[in-house]
């Protein structure tokens, strides 16, 4: 029973990754909800709320707009915190209410575009899906809105694809890659979506070439091949491999897209967690013992381009379980609440790796630097 | 700090901005009261994520787990079959975990108020498969924050109708509406001791579902925040216990007002307060002095009647400068007046208000009671409170006075505050 979840929390949902991904655009975001819905993305999937300066709302949807459909009333109060903040763009996203009652979020975005003249964006967000896909509908909504064709490339730019808290956490894994990105000669035109701004989604056809560093980037890379033709490579680069940085000069040479990720091969080994650093984590651990029996699981819906054969779709929590008491594994890499499901009789060690969109603050400020050495530590600590 | 809303708009409608330090105990929380509970709480995904959390974070999480709905479920809107299922494969992991509950809520949210479940139904189906667990449906349904029947009210509500009626009264005294007990070393226990009160019940003081039973014993019921009025009368319907208002208050002759009526109510003779009285004069007027002049910011979600302390430390001569309050109640309505009429120029902003994202960070020395209001105007001081903190009576006043000077004394540190309160929208 894949919807009864006894020990672990809910994943962070796709409103949270749409917000996410809009933080930094200087835009004002709404979600369309009562109050809780804002208030798990504000306190529990946001590592940058504290001292932020986003403006991120909560419509205030209360049972009687709910049964008249007042989404004058939304409409009326966004455009009033606009003439507050004269934001860049509006951005209206939905929760569960809104999709029992059918709100029309793209539509109501429609309205408060031809009221202000301001660029807007509605989202059908309901609280079901997840947060990769939240980013990712931002993504390519915001490169169709704003990314346009340019005749004049930039040698050797690059646009970074799918950088969110929700996956990097806050700590300076975001810088640490644009930093190593620069030091192998490439020129940043896009950070998609920490560090974005209007201007960066509007040039990203200047780029030769997409990193995608997460799993959200996916969608927004193969929009970008079909509008500009530019080609990608998807991988995370950790710890001191260099596999990621010799597929993007083949690819800058050829043009094909990459995906940077090994065949898994089921046994001793499961790594649970956001998909491309999971890639990453299992050929770093091949890199160092191929014989090595690794596999990859995804609690955030598989995504079978960027998997290796035998990788594992984990739909829920009794998934999990019944993976840990297979007796196939040895080592589980992933986030610390995962702990709370391990007992003796599984004998299966945990090697920490904590990620925001499950544990939230409980572990984000001991998230892994993943270019760093303490990168290098945790694939010996998993091989060990 | 250069907003100064007239009363007019004081209290409008807009936009909720929620800041890194808005929230409280949140409704899950609040149904954990419940002595020997277990939660399933049954929404989109989404829905139980912060609660679950918190309750991680607070060791409360092996009384929580979730059913998630799909789309299915929602569309064709019956989850009843799944419900059942899941009912049963969690209570045979509890069973596993020796961690059998007496009470089993069933927590739904906001949608579940536009699908039309038959709760009944469902409780009575499931009685009868499990007649030694109780069930009731709890709310986490934030769109009602406008009816009659709030979620903070509603829950107040749940927590105690599981009480049975009880077959002999006693002399006990029941205390309503605070989530967190009151402070042990309030006048009250005294007073109501002296007023001959037997037993003076908490629903936290309870660790079984039986020793809870207990609280339908007593013979009045003490409402302390009006969150627990709601509760109060259906009891009073129920059980045919009589309530009292009696309001935390920080104005010495409100709190003298409050222990006559009790006392009328019980039929006794109200006790000599007057040492008390003098006590809490006492410390208002020593943290006068210690302010000296500082400005003071009061936090509607720390004090529950913010315009009741605002009176009160206006009168002591303290320079209470602003209120954070979303939306006035009707409790705290007279004494809003109050100070509208003789400070006119005191600054009201509504915490969630997205006119609080620009405005300017308070210059110079501050101090602001509760955690919103600091971080929105960015006080140096703080008082560490929230939920108003058990403070009760007289020696509630001398426990805020002593607060405040402690935190004028200190340079907060904000976010450690914050990351050690664990709050919930």
């Amino acid at each position: 029973m894949e919807q009864l979840w006894i020990t672990l929390p809910a994943l962070a949902p796709d409103y949270s990754g749409v917000c996410s991904a809009m933080f930094d655009l200087g835009g004002i975001c709404v979600i369309h909800d009562a109050s809780g819905c804002t208030g798990n993305y504000t306190g529990y999937d946001e590592p940058r709320w504290y001292g932020s300066s986003s403006k991120i709302f909560c419509s205030g949807l209360r049972e009687i707009d709910a049964v008249l459909g007042r989404d004058d009333k939304l409409i009326d109060n966004v455009i009033k915190a606009g003439e507050l903040i004269d934001p860049t763009m509006y951005t209206v996203i939905g929760s569960p209410v809104p999709m029992v009652i059918g709100s029309d979020m793209k539509g109501i975005a429609y309205e408060i575009e031809e009221k202000t003249g301001v660029p807007s964006f509605g989202f059908d967000t309901n609280g079901l899906g997840l947060y990769n896909k939240g980013v990712s509908m931002a993504m390519c909504e915001l490169i169709r809105r704003f990314a346009k064709k340019k005749e004049e490339k930039i040698s050797r730019g690059i646009n970074i694809l799918g950088t969110t808290p929700l996956d990097l956490s806050a700590n300076s894994n975001a810088d640490d890659l644009n930093e190593k990105v620069e030091s192998f000669g490439f020129q940043i035109v896009g950070r998609m979506m920490m560090g974005a701004k209007i201007q960066q989604i509007e040039d990203l056809a200047k780029a030769e070439i997409n990193l995608v560093v997460t799993e959200s980037g996916m969608e927004a890379a193969k929009l970008l091949k079909r509008k500009f033709g530019i080609p990608y490579v998807v991988g995370m680069p950790v710890g001191n491999e260099m596999d990621v940085w010799e597929a993007l000069e083949q690819t800058l040479q050829d043009k094909a897209d990459r995906v940077v990720c090994n065949e898994g091969e089921d046994g001793d080994i499961l790594i649970v967690g956001e998909q491309v650093l999971a890639n990453s984590i299992r050929r770093s651990i091949l890199n160092k013992n191929p014989q090595a029996k690794v596999c990859v699981g995804s609690m955030f819906g598989l995504n079978k381009q960027i998997a290796g054969k035998g990788d594992l779709n984990i739909p829920g929590e009794e998934s999990l379980v019944e993976l840990l008491y297979s007796g196939k594994y040895k080592v589980l890499v992933g986030d610390p609440l995962m702990e709370d499901l391990l007992s003796e009789k599984c004998n299966v060690r945990m090697v920490k790796l904590p990620h925001v969109a499950l544990s939230s603050k409980l572990y984000w400020d001991e998230a892994v630097h993943f270019l760093r050495e303490e990168m290098d530590q945790l694939i010996e600590e998993i091989i060990k | 700090m250069s907003c100064c809303c007239t009363t007019e708009n004081v209290f409008e409608n807009s936009l909720h901005y929620s800041s890194p330090a808005h929230g409280g105990w949140g409704v899950l929380k609040m149904g954990h009261l419940i002595p020997e509970s277990y939660t399933l709480f049954v929404s989109p995904a989404a829905c139980g994520r912060h609660g679950a959390l918190a309750a991680r974070m607070e060791n409360r999480k092996n009384r929580v787990s979730y059913l998630f709905l799909s789309e299915d479920d929602i569309v064709s809107g019956g989850y009843e079959d799944l419900l059942i299922q899941s009912v049963e494969k969690l209570i045979k992991h509890l069973e596993k975990c020796h961690n059998v509950p007496k009470v089993l809520t069933l927590f739904v949210s906001c949608i579940d108020d536009l699908l039309g479940t038959d709760h009944d139904a469902l409780i009575r189906e499931l009685s009868k498969i499990y007649p030694h667990i109780r069930f009731i449906f709890c709310h986490m349904n934030p769109t009602s924050t406008d009816t009659g029947v709030p979620p903070a009210v509603n829950i107040q509500n749940k927590n105690y109708s599981l009480l049975d009626v009880a077959k002999e009264r006693d002399g006990g005294v029941n205390i309503i509406g605070n989530l967190a007990p009151l402070r042990s070393n309030g006048e009250l226990f005294q007073i109501l001791s002296d007023m001959e009160v037997s037993k003076i019940r908490h629903i936290s003081d309870y660790d079984t579902f039986a020793g809870y039973q207990e609280m339908a014993r007593s013979c009045l019921n003490l409402v302390v925040t009006p969150t627990g009025k709601y509760a109060s009368s259906q009891m009073e319907k129920k059980h045919g216990i009589p309530y009292e208002m009696a309001l935390t208050s920080f104005q010495t002759e409100c709190v003298k007002e409050t222990y006559e009526k009790i006392a009328k109510k019980l039929g006794k003779l109200c006790p000599q307060v007057l040492t008390y009285e003098t006590k809490a004069v006492e410390a208002l007027k020593k943290v006068a002095e210690t302010l000296n002049g500082m400005p003071v910011i009061i936090d509607g979600e720390a004090i529950v009647r913010p315009f009741d302390l605002a009176k009160a430390l206006l009168q002591s001569g303290i320079n209470v400068q602003c209120v954070f309050e979303q939306k006035l109640i009707p409790s705290d309505k007279e004494n809003y007046q109050w100070v509208m009429e003789h400070y006119p120029d005191m600054t009201i902003l509504q915490p969630q208000n997205p006119k609080v994202t620009v405005l300017e960070k308070f210059q110079g020395e501050c101090l602001s009671i509760g955690y919103s209001a600091a971080y929105i105007t960015g006080a140096k001081h703080v008082v560490d409170i929230a939920g108003q903190h058990g403070l009760y009576g007289y020696q509630g006043i001398i426990d805020l006075a002593e607060m405040m000077e402690k935190a004028a004394k200190e340079t907060a540190d904000l976010k450690k505050l914050l990351d050690e309160a664990v709050i919930v929208v």
